[in-house]
């Protein structure tokens, strides 16, 4: 059966949507809730009332402690989780994946060529029986973005030389390859179809130190060359600190702290996001040996007359919590 | 195997070893492992010796035998390796000549024990935890079925699990991450040994759980008084558990000192590249400094000094002849012809030298802010 190949347009269809800080906003996620079914009638609210912006052109930081939510947000900006309510904007226009939100298949396609997924066990995210060639080159062919073959290659040796790959890698398998090149392919894989946002999700958790380094290099590099939006996900705030413009901190399935990096280590407000960064170790022997720890007890909030609410404490600083706990949080910004 | 096991082993007592002193000696080792035909040379030429009471890092990439030198003193060696020289000193013996498990019977597990990464590896899922807990204990210690259960229900009251009479009861999925982690210590604790190796221990748990399972260790160091041998790649870890540190590379330990010797005057090259590329004392809108290229093979003999081809520091006689270990000072080794009074003189990365002040430039605030809290 002969397959129709349908022609996309994905040149910019969108208007730039400005908010009132004057920034383009990329993703606009609002009041987003994702639920799960577990059978018997129960539900685990993963996400619970999430609403963040992501900038173009930022780097959005995403911690939090494994199974606090941040994966399962970030794969319903890829369309891939249910929203059970709230919606989802990119570029203004709703994506989300939810009951009433129907999307033409042009707008899929152009949502999912635009966002692409930087995985975090470059082992296991790549086809074992593919090379590298195949790998890196299904996104073209998915979205029929050449015109020659030889077009092709010349788009997938680009992108290979620009993550420090060589053309003679081209015909070999995953195998072959350390764990810190194979994540240099997975990159490849994503960009090579030019999105406009990556979600990186835990991309250098898996990889060793030495390596470490090298690739936030990379990502650090693409960004600045290709003018990329990132949201990074990581459980490790030192990381986060060095990569992103701003950081959200998420604590079961809310998020309970969202500001500029260096605002959030200076000020850190709500209890949680203390014990986060009180936990980070850090390479210094005598300031390791004189600290003390910091734990978190969610029930020093008492939310029994009164529900949290996210608010925005100062500029760009938003904090969970109810009136009481948002006017001590000012108090204490103000007394700084 | 054709072995036959040791005839009258006969282990000091942990108390003829002082405070200090030299608990284990390890000299020249090699070990080697056939792949395929092929001889790889796992460890080589590694000297160190540990004292007892305190807590030794080994740092080091994947590959560099950190691993592979810390199963040598228990004996959980793969089938394909073995040691091919040198000796290690415990307790009047060399556990060199140890082959068979009745041997090893006498040290693994009982005198030094080992918390591996992930603890699914050390628990046996269909079983209930008070019973692998009851096992070693009655093995080991010869406690009858009443008081090993007993004996099991402190323990896990002891590495801080709340509810320890029913959840002895229960399968290890229905623990969390770091719960599993403290019943594998508490099994590694279970008969009082004098080691305690730590294999990346909270390489797979959250920051938060990490914290907690650090300060679990050091606690129950200090109430037991053992010796820590802690295996980990993260350098934040080693500065906040170790007294000690010993930095491996291809095989072979080319820095060790205190943890203030290698933090703040690190001498190796290698050392300065692992320091200088930490995303944590980055600061934004910097490049981090990266280490090139890949560790040597060691299935080939390796000619001079390993670190030379990936080194910018790197002299020519790197490249024809092995260095040897030059002392810094008492406590302060460095296996680099750096130290050599012919070479020259050469400028270490800036973020040598100046990691406190960023430390407490970055961080100074968030950890006092912890204090406060």
């Amino acid at each position: 059966m002969e397959k129709k190949v349908k022609e996309y347009n994905y040149s910019h269809p969108y208007e730039p949507v400005i908010d009132e800080t004057g920034k383009e906003v990329l993703v606009d996620v609002q009041d987003a809730s994702i639920h799960f079914k577990i059978g018997r009638g129960k539900t685990v609210k993963a996400v619970r009332h999430c609403s963040f912006k992501i900038y173009k052109g930022e780097t959005f930081g995403l911690v939090g402690e494994s199974g606090s939510g941040k994966t399962t947000i970030s794969r319903a900006i890829l369309r891939i989780n249910h929203l059970t309510s709230g919606r989802i904007l990119f570029h203004g226009m709703d994506i989300s994946y939810r009951k009433g939100n129907k999307l033409t298949k042009e707008q899929v396609m152009e949502v999912k060529k635009n966002i692409q997924m930087i995985f975090q066990d470059p082992a296991a995210c790549l086809n074992d029986r593919a090379n590298i060639d195949y790998i890196v080159s299904e996104g073209l062919y998915n979205f029929h973005m050449f015109e020659t073959e030889q077009e092709r290659v010349k788009m997938v040796t680009d992108m290979l030389g620009r993550v420090g790959l060589l053309p003679e890698h081209l015909t070999r398998y995953p195998h072959e390859f350390s764990g810190g090149q194979r994540q240099r392919i997975g990159i490849a894989r994503a960009l090579v179809i030019k999105p406009e946002l990556i979600l990186a999700d835990e991309p250098i958790s898996a990889l060793d130190v030495s390596i470490r380094a090298q690739v936030l290099n990379l990502l650090k590099k693409l960004q600045r060359e290709e003018n990329l939006t990132y949201l990074f996900i990581a459980h490790d705030l030192s990381i986060i600190r060095y990569i992103s413009d701003r950081i959200a901190v998420m604590y079961r399935g809310q998020i309970v702290e969202l500001g500029e990096a260096e605002e959030l280590f200076n000020n850190p407000l709500h209890p949680y996001t203390k014990s986060l960064l009180a936990a980070i170790p850090v390479p210094d022997p005598k300031m390791e040996k004189n600290r003390k720890r910091y734990a978190y007890d969610p029930s020093v909030h008492d939310y029994s007359e009164e529900g949290p609410s996210f608010v925005e404490v100062k500029k760009d600083h938003f904090v969970l919590g109810n009136s009481k706990e948002i006017e001590e949080y000012k108090k204490i910004l103000e007394s700084k | 195997m054709a072995e036959k096991s040791l005839k009258n082993i006969k282990l000091n007592s942990p108390a003829t070893v002082n405070e200090g002193e030299v608990i284990v000696s390890v000299k020249d080792l090699e070990v080697q492992f056939s792949v395929r035909n092929r001889i790889l040379t796992a460890i080589r030429k590694v000297s160190l010796d540990i004292y007892k009471g305190e807590t030794i890092a080994i740092v080091g990439e994947s590959g560099s035998g950190k691993s592979v030198f810390t199963k040598t003193l228990t004996g959980m060696l793969e089938e394909n390796g073995h040691i091919s020289g040198g000796s290690i000193e415990y307790a009047g013996v060399d556990l060199t000549q140890f082959h068979t498990n009745d041997d090893w019977c006498h040290i693994r597990g009982k005198r030094i024990a080992t918390i591996f990464q992930d603890p699914m590896t050390s628990l046996n899922p269909l079983r209930r935890i008070g019973s692998q807990i009851t096992e070693v204990v009655r093995l080991h210690r010869g406690l009858s079925k009443e008081e090993a259960k007993k004996e099991a229900i402190n323990l896990l009251k002891r590495v801080g699990i709340s509810d320890a009479e029913r959840r002895f009861y229960d399968y290890p999925f229905q623990y969390s991450g770091g719960m599993r982690q403290r019943v594998v210590i508490a099994i590694a604790l279970a008969c009082a040994p004098d080691i305690l190796i730590c294999d990346e221990p909270t390489t797979a748990l959250d920051v938060t759980i990490q914290a907690q399972i650090l300060d679990l260790i050091k606690e129950l160091k200090k109430e037991y008084g053992f010796t820590v041998i802690f295996i980990t790649h993260d350098l934040g870890v080693v500065a906040e558990v170790a007294d000690r540190v010993a930095v491996m590379y291809a095989g072979q330990i080319v820095e060790y000192g205190t943890v203030e010797d290698v933090y703040y005057d690190p001498a190796h090259p290698y050392t300065w590249a692992l320091l200088s590329s930490l995303p944590q004392l980055g600061e934004k809108g910097e490049t981090l400094y990266s280490i090139t290229g890949t560790p040597p093979s060691l299935f080939n003999v390796v000619k001079g000094d390993a670190f030379a081809p990936r080194n910018p520091f790197a002299l020519e006689i790197d490249f024809v002849k092995e260095p040897p270990m030059f002392k810094v000072s008492d406590t302060h080794y460095a296996k680099t012809w750096l130290l050599d009074p012919r070479a020259p003189k050469v400028e270490r990365p800036a973020v040598i030298g100046e990691i406190s002040a960023r430390v407490e430039r970055i961080y100074g605030g968030v950890i006092n802010n912890g204090k406060k809290g």
